[in-house]
């Protein structure tokens, strides 16, 4: 018996540290692989905005900026959406059929590879952008900063939408029970009770959402437009943190260029380190 | 009502279906024949009036129900209630499990109407308003509601909890309100003592009988005109049951209180009136002091011999 216990305490040991260890390795890894650039640049990667692979220079700001903007900007657009499929699904018609459908749509969403939503963007939704572009005056690329940022808000609204709809489903019916009978109408048993209720995870999942827009790389990549400058406008064309790592990768044939790019990795890798501790800050503040 | 069965079929019948139970266990008593053998003088006595119900004069009357049935899809709950209760006192409600107690109540509250599958007929008169034609929510905000399991609003503080029906309904009041609506309804509620350090604390760390009290204080906060109670205490261990009793026979000198109880010695502790309610229908209604001792309806008997329930 205390053989076979201190045995399976060991494995659940193993399996304990294998996250930790895969994050303090892959910070490890990048960090070593990032040495040739940052001897280049020095400390003006993390703060200098240009990056011009012909005149040596590599900056990450552009991308820092370029991820936390779009990353924002969809939590911000996902929202309503999100929220509204939330509480309708989970308690305006739960457990109704159509409930169930609506639900299970949401969720495939998730599941569609983002390379395909990225290819349907540039078939459907490009187009329709640059006739927006046109009817206000402005070159129409189709790609940027808005195109890609309002398609990562659609990829992210199953994630919150579906944790949102769980949490509230489990608000328990007597202490809905309780809020009518006080004569709340429905609107304020939602605005009073269900949603303080189900708050913590209804953050947790627009935590999780944005986590996703953070790391998105492959639609982001095919939407953005790729330019290495700070957008100047809100449809101008950008890059973020993934996607500059995803469209040059292959072109960086030059050690420090190389290098470089696994600085903009590390930084992704950090940033999203610093995401999820703030994320944590967070749902202890607003836990009940 | 109750038709003659063998022992065998007693055994096939459908567990699930409560009130085909009840008549089981009700035929069952019948045959056993303890009751005239243990009272006799009660068997002779009884009336042979079917349905004895209490009556008030218009003007002793809060809430008068008129044929009430309640229908959960296509199976009827609740059978043509007709049952007035008074202005001063409390009413029990009594009767075996799934005989339609709680439906009852919930009935007056108009909770069913969170359920599409529900269809409730009847007339109800608050004093002299029929609030069948009210909308829900300003019958509920008028008749308060306490429920078998202590519900304080976990979100909200033991203040807030208090004042919940306003918070709820968007009511807005200035904190010299605030304070004198908590503070007096707290101490109706016999809870001010124990609380009175912790006001800004959860609701939810209270125990449970504390709990029920601050759940009837936020219902006294509204100043319902009526008190509706589901068991309130059969979550409650005896000494926080107590209390409760306590509580109920102090306030229902201020308010009508209509509780559902299935505990026949609490009915008789503190009920003023009694009701008893079987398969849905309505009985037997009368002062307590009488139906306890001199029950109408043998079903009554047999009840409060702790045949059935
Ligand atoms: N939502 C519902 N849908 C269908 N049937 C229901 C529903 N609620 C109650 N019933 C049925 O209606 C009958 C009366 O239920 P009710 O809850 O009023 O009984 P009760 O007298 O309060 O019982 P208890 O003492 O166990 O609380 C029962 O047979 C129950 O199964
Ligand atoms: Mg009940």
């Amino acid at each position: 018996m205390q053989v076979k216990d201190t045995f399976f305490r060991i494995i659940l040991l193993i399996a304990a540290c294998f996250a930790p260890v895969l994050i303090i390795g892959s910070l490890l890894t990048l960090s070593s692989g990032f040495i040739p650039a940052f001897n280049e640049t020095g400390l003006s990667f993390f703060w200098s905005a240009t990056w011009d692979p012909q005149t040596r220079e590599f900056g990450g700001v552009v991308f820092l900026v370029g991820t936390i903007a779009t990353s924002v900007l969809a939590l911000i657009l996902s929202f309503p959406f999100s929220i509204a499929i939330s509480i309708f699904t989970g308690e305006i018609i739960h457990g109704t059929r159509l409930a169930s459908i609506i639900a299970n749509l949401v969720e495939i969403i998730s599941a569609i590879p983002s390379v395909v939503i990225g290819l349907w963007a540039i078939f459907v939704f490009i187009p329709i952008m640059q006739q927006l572009q046109i009817l206000i005056g402005a070159i129409p690329y189709g790609t940027g900063f808005l195109t890609a940022t309002i398609v990562l808000a659609f990829m992210i609204i199953p994630f919150s939408a579906t944790l949102g709809r769980e949490v509230i489903t489990l608000v328990p019916t007597h202490i809905k029970e309780a809020a009518y009978a006080m004569g709340a109408t429905r609107f304020e048993v939602i605005r009073y009770v269900i949603l303080p209720y189900a708050r913590s995870g209804i953050i947790g999942g627009f935590l999780i959402s944005t986590a996703r827009a953070f790391g998105e790389t492959m639609a982001v990549t095919m939407l953005i437009g790729n330019v290495n400058h700070l957008p100047t406008h809100i449809l101008s064309p950008t890059n973020t943190m993934a996607s500059i790592i995803a469209n040059e990768f292959a072109e960086a044939t030059d050690n420090v260029y190389y290098a470089a790019l696994i600085g903009i990795g590390l930084l992704l890798l950090i940033s999203s380190i610093v995401l999820s501790y703030l994320a944590r800050r967070i749902i202890k503040h607003f836990i009940l | 009502m109750i038709e003659t069965s063998t022992p065998n079929k007693l055994s096939n019948l459908n567990k699930k279906d409560p009130s085909q139970k009840q008549a089981a266990v009700f035929h069952k008593m019948k045959r056993l024949k303890p009751l005239s053998i243990r009272k006799p003088s009660i068997a002779k006595k009884r009336p042979q009036i079917k349905n004895i119900s209490q009556q008030f004069s218009h003007a002793e009357t809060i809430l008068s129900i008129t044929d009430l049935c309640v229908y959960f899809s296509a199976t009827k709950v609740l059978k043509n209630i007709n049952i007035n209760f008074p202005k001063k006192g409390l009413v029990a409600i009594m009767g075996p499990s799934g005989c339609g107690k709680s439906t009852l109540i919930r009935a007056i509250n108009r909770m069913h109407e969170l359920d599409q599958s529900t269809n409730v007929t009847g007339k109800l008169m608050l004093g002299n308003q029929d609030i069948t034609t009210l909308p829900a929510m300003a019958v509920r905000q008028r008749i308060g509601m306490v429920f078998q399991r202590p519900n304080p609003f976990p979100n909200m503080t033991i203040f807030q909890n208090v004042l919940s029906g306003y918070i709820l309904t968007g009511m807005r009041l200035n904190k010299k309100q605030k304070n004198e609506i908590v503070i007096e309804n707290l101490k109706k509620a016999f809870l001010w003592d124990e609380v009175k350090d912790r006001l800004h604390e959860r609701g939810t760390f209270l125990s449970g009988g504390q709990q029920q009290r601050l759940c009837i204080a936020r219902s006294l906060a509204m100043q319902v005109d009526v008190l509706l109670l589901d068991e309130p205490t059969s979550a409650l261990d005896p000494i926080a049951t107590t209390r409760i009793e306590n509580l109920l026979q102090t306030l229902k000198k201020e308010i009508p209180i209509i509780m559902v109880t299935h505990n026949t010695a609490q009915a008789s502790r503190i009920s003023d009136y009694t009701a008893f309610l079987y398969l849905g229908e309505l009985i037997e209604y009368n002062k307590t002091k009488i139906m306890f001792t001199v029950p109408s309806d043998k079903r009554t008997e047999a009840y409060l011999m702790g045949r059935f329930g």
